[in-house]
């Protein structure tokens, strides 16, 4: 007799047939009991029923033997799964270090995929067979759960926060792909397929799979790393205003509060979003939040580069040092003309990461400092001020006395000597005005 | 004692609608519970109605997603807020548990009544959610959807989920109160029915669970409507806090559901079988380690939230304990039938029929608490039949059993046993028809909450819907026989099954203060003696 529908999804992963297998053993156990128990109810509701109409029972009150025993064997099968259950969970929580990444992010109501290569899909994403293959997920809006049962594994997308789940697929085929989390509107139509293949059919699908040139995740990374000015103080040379990234991967960070952490996934995510949370000792909570300008994928990609970083003795280039040479300009001559101390200023303002802020293109995080001088500004607590030169003083070595309207106090007070101070000035007076703006 | 005119029955006079809105009596607040539950029964009921038929096709083609994801989620609220855990405590235990004591009423009255009415304001106001735009955040609420993305009401039924809670709370310590001061001469705690015993623990995680749950709500709507950041990462928030909030509520308040059905077992499998429950200590000190147990569990809902994998661990393991005390529950009904004299008249169908799928419901558990295979299972379908083999096979069947059996006493009159009789079967037939299937489709992993499904789950989707149908025409019936037992019904007398208890002493229906006499008790529970045959009317 064949049934008009399967008991089992199909097994593609190397867990899925311990699943399996797990299931029909706590299967097997239940069966049996819930067919003792309703053979016995059966038989004594038989055997045992009533003749009389004032009849009643034999006057048994109980047998501690028996309570220990049905106590006793269910307590122990329970152990018996309880720990192949824990084992099982331990090795699906672990991705193998040797996975190849794909990165996902979830939002209402769709699934993006990014292989290591650099090849994006939507609602599908192609896996080699026999290969180990680790997910890092990420969410935009609520959340989500990525749910392969094909493999056996499923896993919530959380916002704020980055998740893993890995497989190694077993059999090249087509499986389906779910949101198992409750969504929103269009939740059950937050599905799409897996495809496994062949390693080699896989490599041909990733050299056919994009149009253009595939960027991958951590190239991309490392030109946004530029754009958004983070290597102005995360030189490679860690004497920046932020520690080096270098290295940092997976190491082990001393923070200002608090015991060390490890910098893993989340550490990333966290110190680039809310930089705050976590400040790494010797140095001032000074870096701005990311969140809301950089995009899940962005970051993902953002963590990708920084993971590149590890093999800092291989790759000295990995990370591009800010404006070098910045003992040349200590030593510059008492008796400077102005255009002298002005670039002088300049090689200060960006050795000190002034730049990576005070942006003269886009509105950064702090004014753009281009026509300043000798301006009116207006500050935060509702006065104004004309900036002359002891008002760019007093805001170089102590900002928080007067803050511009519209930003935050965020800048370090800067320990420069009287002479960089006066090069810091000639520079900023020298900076043109920003076109109409 | 057997034949009483109801003359001072409390049926009887004072008569009108302001007597009964006003009334202290439990047993007419019980009444009014009971009116009021059946009420959200059917409409939730209706909601259930909709979703089966909705998902007899794989397309998303009888409703829109939106309407479909508001059915889902006011069947689940309406269900459970204001059917499952006022049924068994604020019908079946207010109206026997002071009687079962040898008590006049609990030990406050008026607080009893005001519970009530807090479960009316709390219910209407989710009920102007539901025409006011809806909810559909599931019955569980999890931010950030709820918080920040959600177009629905959220704030509104919160609200009325919030007040709601306070009828809980102030029934739990009216039930405790009522436990430790009321009970009669010689009711030792160790006399008193399993019934009792299993209200007592109900209500011990009432007014320790729901507090907490009110206040998780409460966070939900701040977030809404003030825009702080308690669940929304963007603010600084945690949304897996919120899930362990929430379930350190919810995983009790399911034995908030069972633990009362259970304690109606425990008194109907001993009346059925004319017999003292087989390890009464046990049966006792289970129910209260299952309330305790059951606080240390929430966490077996987060498996795949994020959580850490040691918290899965600590979680996973006092799972596979707290399913102990339920097995121990279980083998001691079976081994009370055991040499029992056990009658076939309609109690004893919904005895039966509540082994049999609470059994199935208890063991799935244990597959749900085994870390590794709930990765697979979880948010599946396999969930879904999961909890409704317990609070619908489990916590109705019990409260359906329950009913039948008090019904005699509560209202006076005998229903007709073949039409009950019918209603067990049909409901055994169409709970398991509806419910089994979705074990395989949870396997086969098909997502909960999907408007719309692969072709390939329809065969199964077709089994429960068919089910289903089968599943309503059973619980209908007795709104038939009962209704029509109150007025054509025979006269109950004072104990028609022959069973124990100090409620079958007192006249049925019971009069207002429920005894002529103050009792004394001098008996264990369930005192049926071979050389001492009981009196049947």
């Amino acid at each position: 007799m064949s049934l008009p529908f399967p008991l089992f999804p199909p097994s593609a992963s190397t867990v899925s047939t311990e699943v399996d297998l797990l299931y029909l053993f706590i299967t097997v156990v239940s069966a049996f009991f819930v067919v003792l128990v309703a053979a016995l109810v059966a038989f004594f509701a038989i055997r045992y029923r009533r003749r009389a109409p004032d009849e009643v029972g034999a006057d048994i009150h109980g047998s501690l033997l028996l309570e220990l025993t049905w106590t006793f064997i269910p307590f122990a099968l329970a152990m018996v799964m309880f720990f192949w259950g824990a084992d099982l969970y331990f090795r699906l929580a672990r991705p193998p270090v040797d996975a190849m990444e794909i990165f996902v992010v979830g939002k209402q109501w769709m699934w993006k995929v990014q292989h290591p290569t650099g090849q994006r899909e939507i609602n599908e994403m192609h896996v080699p067979v026999g290969r180990n293959v680790r997910i890092t997920m990420s969410s935009e809006d609520v959340i989500h759960d990525y749910s392969i049962p094909a493999f056996r594994v499923k896993m919530d997308v959380v916002p704020g926060k980055l998740t893993t789940l890995w497989f190694n697929a077993t059999t090249p085929g087509t499986y389906p792909l779910f949101c198992a989390e409750y969504c929103g509107t269009n939740h059950s139509g937050m599905i799409g397929q897996v495809v496994a293949m062949e390693p080699e059919a896989y490599e041909a699908w990733l050299s056919g799979a994009t149009a253009g040139p595939a960027v991958p995740p951590a190239v991309a990374g490392e030109q946004l790393f530029t754009e958004l000015g983070c290597a102005t103080c995360h030189g490679g040379d860690g004497l920046g205003l932020g520690p080096s990234l270098v290295g940092l991967y997976g190491s082990s960070v001393p923070l200002t509060a608090g015991r060390p952490v490890v910098a893993d996934d989340n550490y990333l995510r966290e110190s680039i979003m809310v930089p705050a949370a976590k400040v790494v000792q010797g140095y001032q909570p000074v870096m701005p939040p990311y969140q809301g300008r950089v995009t899940e994928e962005q970051l993902l990609q953002l963590i990708a580069f920084i993971r590149s970083l590890q093999n800092a003795a291989a790759a000295p280039a990995a990370a591009p040092a800010p404006t070098a040479a910045p003992a040349t300009a200590a030593a510059a001559p008492e008796a400077m003309s102005a255009s002298a101390a002005a670039q002088a200023g300049e090689v200060a303002f960006n050795r000190l990461g002034c730049a990576a802020c005070h942006r003269a293109d886009v509105p950064g995080l702090a004014p753009p400092l281009g026509g300043v001088f000798g301006h009116s500004v207006a500050l935060a607590d509702g006065s104004s001020v004309v900036a002359d030169d002891a008002y760019l003083r007093e805001s170089i070595r102590t900002p928080a006395a007067k803050v511009v309207e519209g930003f935050q106090p965020v800048m370090p007070p800067l320990p420069v000597t009287d002479e960089e101070l006066e090069q810091l000035l000639a520079y900023i007076k020298a900076l043109p005005a920003a076109g109409a703006r | 004692m057997s034949d009483v005119s109801t003359s001072h029955s409390y049926l009887g006079a004072p008569h009108g609608l302001a007597a009964w809105l006003l009334t202290k009596d439990h047993k007419r607040i019980a009444i009014l519970y009971l009116i009021s539950i059946t009420v959200f029964f059917v409409i939730g009921g209706l909601f259930a109605t909709g979703i089966r038929l909705e998902l007899l096709t794989p397309d998303g083609d009888l409703m829109s997603a939106d309407l479909y994801n508001k059915l889902f989620t006011l069947h689940g609220v309406v269900m459970v807020f204001f059917f499952l855990i006022p049924s068994i405590p604020a019908t079946l235990g207010n109206f026997l548990l002071p009687i079962m004591i040898g008590a006049k009423d609990l030990a406050f009255p008026r607080i009893n009544l005001i519970s009530w009415y807090i479960y009316v304001i709390g219910a209407t106001i989710t009920l102007v959610a539901v025409v006011n735009g809806g909810l559909d955040t599931g019955w569980t609420f999890y931010t950030p959807y709820s918080s920040i993305s959600s177009q629905t009401a959220v704030t509104t039924a919160a609200l009325g989920v919030f007040v709601t809670g306070f009828s809980s709370i102030l029934t739990g310590l009216n039930f405790i109160v009522t436990v430790h001061r009321m009970r009669a001469p010689g009711m030792t705690w160790f006399r008193l029915p399993l019934f009792v015993w299993a209200h007592y623990a109900t209500s011990l995680v009432m007014i320790l669970g729901t507090p907490v749950v009110a206040i998780t709500i409460l966070l939900v709507a701040a977030e809404r409507a003030l825009h702080l950041g308690f669940f929304d990462p963007t603010r600084g928030g945690d949304p897996v806090l919120f899930q362990h909030l929430f379930w350190f509520y919810s995983h009790p308040a399911v034995y908030i559901m069972i633990l009362p059905g259970m304690g109606v077992m425990s008194e109907l499998v001993s009346a059925v079988s004319r017999k003292q429950v087989f390890g009464y200590s046990f049966v006792a000190f289970s129910s209260l380690a299952i309330a305790i147990l059951g606080f240390l569990v929430w966490g077996h809902h987060l498996f795949v939230s994020s959580q850490s994998v040691y918290a899965g661990l600590v979680f996973s393991i006092i799972t596979m304990l707290v399913a102990v005390p339920s097995a121990v529950k279980t083998f001691n009904w079976t081994a009370t039938m055991y040499r029992g004299s056990i009658t076939w008249e309609s109690p004893t169908w919904w005895v039966v029929g509540f082994m049999g799928v609470f059994t199935i419901g208890g063991l799935t558990g244990v597959f749900l608490g085994t870390l590794g295979l709930d990765v697979h299972l979880t948010d599946t379908y396999f969930v879904i039949a999961h909890f409704h083999y317990i609070m619908v096979g489990g916590a109705i069947m019990a409260y359906m059993g329950g009913l039948h059996f008090w019904w005699p006493k509560m209202t006076g009159r005998m229903f007709m046993e073949g039409w009950a009789k019918a209603s067990a079967i049909l409901v055994f037939v169409g709970f398991n028809l509806t419910f089994f299937p979705q074990f395989v489709l949870g396997y086969l992993g098909m997502p909960r909450r999907y408007h719309a499904y692969p072709a390939e789950f329809q065969v199964l989707n077709v089994m429960s819907s068919a089910g289903a149908s089968i599943l309503l025409l059973g619980y209908a019936l007795p709104a038939f026989y009962l209704t029509f037992s109150l007025f054509k019904g025979a006269k109950a007398p004072a104990n028609p099954w022959g069973a124990k208890g100090l409620e079958w002493t007192v006249p049925s229906p019971p009069p207002t203060f429920n005894f002529d006499e103050d009792p004394v008790v001098n008996e264990p529970a369930y005192d049926y003696k071979p050389t001492r045959k009981v009196h049947v009317a």
